[in-house]
């Protein structure tokens, strides 16, 4: 890939974030008052415009970016781990327990349902793996099946907890899964910040070693490594600061499968470029989304719809050209 | 030996075109006199006739004696009419905190749960409710898959859908002629009429309020939804402009409304307090002046009911802005329902 595209996509984050925060829903804060809040932090504004454009803007944009950034990185890492190109950070059951547990949260009202739906994403994931090992050993087969099934699982948990629940708890339940950062704020933000940095730590510290086990287990093994711990390390890295990005913005679906995908379309199937990239153009790229989402319209618009109607497309035209890494 | 020419000259058509035609003349006959199934029989002098929310007319020939009501809000409407005997299955939801301990103070069956549920406003069970043997059913007008299902077997369906006090008017109506208590309806839509002129002098000052939905602070009720109408009824104006239903919007949408008043949902868990303390709406009005509330229980504030009523006065206390004696909404609350309940509901 072209160098200067390269940095270009590096370098993203810093136009995307500062041009949204001079996109919102309403006129609180004029362009003028964004432009002097960036390059003069002492300039006046009113109480209104300050809190639209820390209190609500910065942090909802920082937090579509933290968890761009940690799906498509974790959608990346984990299409090497399983050397499966349709696999997403959903495929171990993530995404289905953290639904139960945000339902079971709104069903009951024992606890909010940030906590519970963490917990359960997290807990799906380290299920589909325990129940896939086999004497230090895990096969991708195995694997992939095992999160079929936790997913499953979940899935008819959910159910039952939709069919008992009222209107209004269900409606809940629904607005949850859509996905979205309508509620996005600094508490929310500081609690995805912490698993994601863990996450994205462990997945660019071990980047090279996802080339290697894109190759297989014998390889790995043949080049030092132990494909199994290194395997388990970055699944949990990428279980955990996916667990917290789900957490806090709901489900957003095929955003880990596609995103990495056009990336390696970009840069290549390596891995040492392909997961820095995956943070830096991901998590922009959804920024872009969420923006299109609360300006486009008065209202709110759901970000799971602009992340297909924008993603699919290019998606399928990739697969058409056949150039997504994986025959190379 | 020449093969005979059945071919008419002129209109091309052959004998046994033809006679195809004929053969069909006494089917479609057949089918015109016994497919209409039970609810679509020719009316006779006599018959009740409704048109439910679907635009579909029902044509019963007596007063329906058995009653399956998957929906809390229209069955309530069987006990201010007084016909609670006529349910034979009630929706699941009325079995449930905290429904129960109102319908069970109302009624023995659902007391002693001898009443059976076979389903609600979103789950049918078919089979249960056609082993009830109903001669009607009400659902949701948006159960068009359970409608389809229960039309099937020949049982009527009243499909219902409310989304402003007229739609309310027109079901209390409609039930009260297919239950046969068409002076009840009408006594009590004289009762509804009577409370809306009391409030028809609005405020001097009409103050916004911002409606939160439960299922998340920053859902609220349209303009075109029974929250909107509840907003107005009370002598004030919905701070969202939209023509919805409902709308999703976000912290910097209602900092930009800038609403007096937060009108919350009672979902049992969202206090007056949380809303106070969510930092990006500090700035708000609502916020700064602590005019925060949340409405009483979904029971006593059914908006999808004649007791819309009770949560307009409720509405229309507080955005008064003088205090409001708990006595004396309670006292309006009782009044108001046992007129409305034909009994004592205190």
């Amino acid at each position: 890939m072209n160098r200067g595209v390269r940095t270009i996509l590096y370098v993203l984050p810093l136009p995307v974030i500062a041009g949204a925060l001079f996109a919102g829903s309403s006129s609180v804060v004029s362009a003028a008052d964004v432009w002097r809040a960036l390059t003069e932090p002492s300039a006046p504004l009113t109480d209104a415009a300050r809190t639209v454009l820390f209190d609500v803007r910065l942090p909802r944009i920082l937090l579509a970016f933290i968890t761009g950034a940690i799906l498509s990185s974790s959608g990346a890492a984990m299409q090497a781990v399983f050397r499966n190109p349709l696999v997403d950070p959903y495929v171990l059951g993530l995404s289905s327990g953290a639904a139960f547990g945000a339902a079971l949260a709104a069903a009951t009202g024992f606890s909010p349902m940030l906590l519970p739906a963490f917990l359960f994403g997290a807990g799906a994931t380290a299920l589909s793996a325990a129940a896939a090992s086999k004497r230090g050993r895990i096969s991708v087969v195995s694997l992939i099946l095992a999160g079929i099934v936790v997913n499953g699982i979940f899935t008819a948990a959910l159910t039952v907890v939709q069919y008992m629940s009222d209107p209004f708890t269900l409606q809940t339940i629904v607005q949850w899964t859509m996905g979205g950062f309508q509620t996005a704020g600094w508490e929310k933000t500081a609690l995805a910040a912490g698993p994601a940095a863990a996450g994205a730590g462990v997945l660019l510290l071990y980047r090279w070693r996802l080339n290697v086990l894109a190759m297989g287990d014998d390889e790995a093994r043949s080049s030092g490594l132990h494909p199994v711990r290194e395997k388990l390390i970055i699944l949990s890295a990428a279980g955990l600061a996916c667990a917290a990005g789900v957490a806090v913005a709901g489900i957003i679906g095929f955003y880990g499968l596609i995103v990495p995908h056009l990336l390696r379309m970009t840069a290549g199937p390596d891995h040492r470029r392909l997961v820095p990239l995956s943070m830096t153009a991901g998590g922009s790229f959804l920024v872009l989304i969420d923006t299109l989402s609360r300006t486009l319209m008065p209202y709110e618009l759901p970000i799971g719809v602009f992340t297909m109607l924008l993603g699919a497309p290019l998606f399928l035209l990739l697969i058409r050209r056949n150039d997504a890494g994986w025959d190379r | 030996m020449a093969v005979p020419q059945h071919r008419h000259r002129g209109d091309g058509r052959s004998e046994g075109a033809v006679l195809n035609t004929l053969r069909t003349i006494p089917l479609l006959l057949f089918l015109l006199l016994t497919g209409c199934g039970r609810d679509e029989r020719p009316a006779a002098q006599g018959d009740i006739r409704v048109t439910d929310a679907r635009g579909k007319e029902l044509i019963l020939s007596r007063p329906a004696q058995r009653v399956v009501s998957l929906l809390e809000s229209a069955t309530t409407a069987f006990y201010m009419l007084r016909k609670e005997e006529a349910l034979a299955g009630i929706s699941r939801n009325m079995y449930e905190e905290p429904l129960l301990a109102h319908y069970a103070a109302m009624d023995r069956r659902v007391r002693e749960r001898s009443l059976p549920a076979p389903g609600n406003w979103d789950f049918v069970d078919l089979e249960a409710v056609v082993a009830l043997r109903p001669d009607l059913v009400i659902l949701w007008s948006v159960q068009s898959d359970a409608i389809a299902a229960v039309e099937s077997h020949g049982i009527p369906v009243y499909a219902v859908m409310i989304t402003g006090p007229g739609d309310i008017a027109k079901e209390v109506t409609d039930l009260g002629r297919m239950l046969g208590a068409e002076a009840r309806a009408d006594s009590l839509l004289r009762f509804s009429r009577d409370l809306s002129a009391q409030r028809s002098v609005a405020p001097s000052d009409s103050p916004s309020v911002y409606f939160s939905w439960a299922s998340g602070l920053y859902q609220t009720a349209g303009r075109a939804s029974m929250a909107g109408h509840l907003i107005v009824s009370a002598g004030c104006v919905n701070a969202c402009p939209f023509p919805l239903e409902q709308a999703a919007v976000n912290a910097e949408t209602v900092i930009a409304w800038d609403p007096e008043i937060i009108l919350l949902w009672p979902d049992g868990q969202r206090t007056e307090h949380e809303v106070l303390r969510e930092p990006p709406l500090r700035t708000v009005r609502a916020v700064k002046t602590g005019r925060v509330y949340v409405l009483p229980s979904p029971y006593d504030c059914d908006l999808w009911t004649l007791k819309y009523h009770y949560a307009s006065y409720w509405l229309r206390r507080r955005a008064a802005g003088s205090g409001v004696a708990p006595e004396e909404l309670r006292a309006f609350r009782d009044s108001t329902f046992s007129l409305l309940y034909g009994r004592n509901v205190r």
